[in-house]
């Protein structure tokens, strides 16, 4: 151990390349402090949004002046997962305001609320940058065991413990699927590392380190939520307390993408045809589903999964097409910036309709919405329309990037699919949106609904940010 | 060449011989009497009593779990410990020895976060 190789380590790019997870770091201890005593819980909004954007500013920072690989090249903070983690800042921070009208200011653990809420972003941050199966892993696990615990949140709700122990029992099956898939790659390749296992996969895995990576992907597929192991979402999701569901499905869904997006290299070629199948699969399974529930917040679930199908073509073109391409990164992030924004907005809003009482979540309980809350109204049908993939909204955009990449892979079979997916997942966002302006109001009188300035203004955040990404997409893809 | 083996396969012989010989022959020269009480669950020689669902106290998990944390932690303490001289022999004893306040402050600071919270008062 001597003073060089703890400079080779931790340099000023190691500095800049940790700069946005210390500031979490941080943050998080500054909310544990908060927690000492009654009247410094003030300064938790405070402390949350500070250490959000402060965050927020290293990550441009790092924009500006990507570092490619640091501590010994097991962790990158390259132009991509600077913007990834913009995407996963926002998605916390749009769960976040949502909570704050969400629930009432007498639950307890509130405080530890907000701490878990922060710890997630960081283990996304991890799971984006890594450049090693470990640094995944942690990073995962940062990011599992808060969302297991925010999950249940709400103990005195049987739904909701049913959920966290639902994603945690699933979750734990995943995460171990993934550990002996990563030791059956050591095993067989003798390093965790991506760099070396690239240049491994190149000369052709071994049938062990091939079995190894199947159970990698699949923990990844888990995550992200793609046929046949998307069965634990809907309930999930929709037991879950609401502002949770947000960071499920849009944040863990980003960090998930990214980092399948990055070892698709370590894949055998001729999977891009098995996963875009599985793609179409999912699409299908999402939509179908969608097509027979009565739940809003059901429906957005099974949405999601319609939308993880739509992002795992993604992958297999980048498969199909050998190397990562800028076409198929630009696109992801645009994707998913696209439904934090989307996806972000519609549960906010169910968020906003749930804190009333639970049936406000019913499609039938949304009859006459278009009368009794036209502005509220109008930003779920703009939400709905953007999940859709209508013109001038930032759904639009994204699903064609996608199917634009598919097609350059040489895919289409698959991208007609996938359009015709789309074409019937209209069906159910245009029903939502029927009940609300075409039919009378029913009988269940929803009762005056208190004034939100929180959720208000991260609703109209939401809506602003789909109109601009559907109309002037450049100012976000001039950011890529 | 699994000769040097031979005295355990013995061994394994004589293990199997003495279990299988001693059940057979106490049940050859055992007396066969059935009796309530035989069937009786074994409680010690007393009789079983109450439910065996007890709920016990949440208390005990919390310090069991505060315990485990602090106590894994502090292994680090240990480690820094056994090395700190040679850290300082390579010039960087400062550094190691800030990062390992900075350690322990963490700590510190959760471990009153727990003082506040009540996790460490017994009878609530």
């Amino acid at each position: 151990m001597n003073p060089d190789l703890i400079a080779q380590y931790f340099n000023a790019e190691c500095a800049a390349a940790l700069a946005p997870l210390v500031t979490l770091a941080g943050g998080l201890l500054l909310l544990i402090v908060a927690e000492w005593f009654e009247p410094m819980n003030r300064l938790r909004p405070l402390l949350f949004v500070g250490s959000i954007l402060g965050a927020a500013w290293a990550e441009v920072a790092l924009l500006n002046a990507p570092v490619a690989a640091v501590l010994g090249g097991t962790y990158s903070a390259d132009k991509a997962s600077a913007l990834w983690g913009l995407v996963f800042l926002a998605s916390t921070l749009i769960a976040w305001v949502h909570a704050r009208s969400y629930y009432r200011k007498s639950r307890p653990f509130l405080g530890e609320h907000d701490m878990l809420l922060l710890t997630a972003p960081i283990g996304m941050m991890m799971m984006a940058g890594a450049l090693d199966l470990t640094v995944f892993f942690i990073g995962l696990e940062l990011l599992s065991i808060p969302l297991y615990c925010l999950a249940s949140f709400r103990r005195d709700r049987s739904e909701s413990v049913e959920a966290g122990l639902k994603y945690f029992v699933l979750g734990a099956f995943s995460v171990g699927l993934f550990l002996y898939g990563a030791s059956l790659i050591y095993a067989a390749t003798g390093t965790l590392s991506l760099t070396a296992l690239t240049a491994a996969a190149a000369t052709g895995f071994s049938p062990m380190a091939q079995v190894g990576m199947a159970f990698v992907l699949g923990s990844l597929l888990f995550k992200l939520s793609v046929w046949p192991f998307h069965l634990w979402v809907p309930d999930v999701y929709q037991g879950a307390p609401t502002p949770v569901t947000i960071l499920m499905a849009t944040g863990t869904k980003a960090a998930a993408l990214a980092f399948t997006l990055r070892i698709t290299g370590l894949l055998p070629e001729s999977s891009a045809g098995l996963i875009a199948l599985l793609a179409v699969l999912t699409m299908a399974a999402g939509n179908l589903g969608a097509l027979v529930q009565s739940n809003l917040k059901r429906l957005l679930a099974y949405s999601g999964v319609a939308h993880a199908g739509t992002l795992l073509l993604l992958v297999a073109a980048q498969r199909a097409s050998g190397e990562l391409s800028y076409e198929a990164t630009s696109a992801a992030l645009f994707y998913m910036a696209a439904y934090v924004a989307t996806a972000g907005g519609a549960f906010g809003l169910l968020a906003w309709l749930e804190a009333d009482g639970e049936h406000f979540t019913q499609i039938e309980s949304l009859k006459g919405l278009g009368r009794r809350r036209p502005a509220m109204a109008a930003a779920m049908t703009l939400f709905l329309l953007s999940l859709g993939g209508i013109p001038a909204t930032g759904g639009f955009l994204a699903k064609w990037m996608v199917f634009s990449v598919t097609l350059d892979a040489h895919l289409t079979g698959y991208a007609i699919a996938g359009v015709l997916m789309s074409v019937i997942a209209l069906a159910y966002y245009l029903r939502v949106i029927a009940a609300m302006y075409m039919e009378p109001a029913s009988d269940q009188v929803a009762p005056p609904m208190a004034k939100r300035t929180d959720a208000m203004l991260a609703t109209a955040f939401c809506a602003a940010a789909v109109l601009v990404m559907g109309v002037l997409p450049s100012v976000f893809l001039g950011l890529i | 060449m699994l000769e040097p083996y031979l005295p355990i396969l013995l061994l394994v012989g004589i293990t199997a011989a003495f279990g299988v010989v001693n059940v057979i022959v106490s049940d050859l020269l055992g007396g066969h009497r059935a009796v309530v009480s035989k069937g009786d669950s074994y409680e010690c020689g007393m009789a079983p009593e109450g439910s065996a669902r007890l709920r016990l106290s949440i208390h005990f998990y919390l310090v069991a779990v505060l315990f485990i944390l602090f106590d894994v932690e502090s292994v680090f303490l240990v480690l820094w410990a056994v090395a700190a001289k040679s850290f300082t022999a390579a010039g960087v004893g400062a550094l190691v020895f800030a990062e390992i306040l900075v350690f322990v402050g963490l700590l510190l600071a959760a471990l009153v976060y727990v003082w506040r919270k009540g996790g460490l008062q017994w009878d609530r």
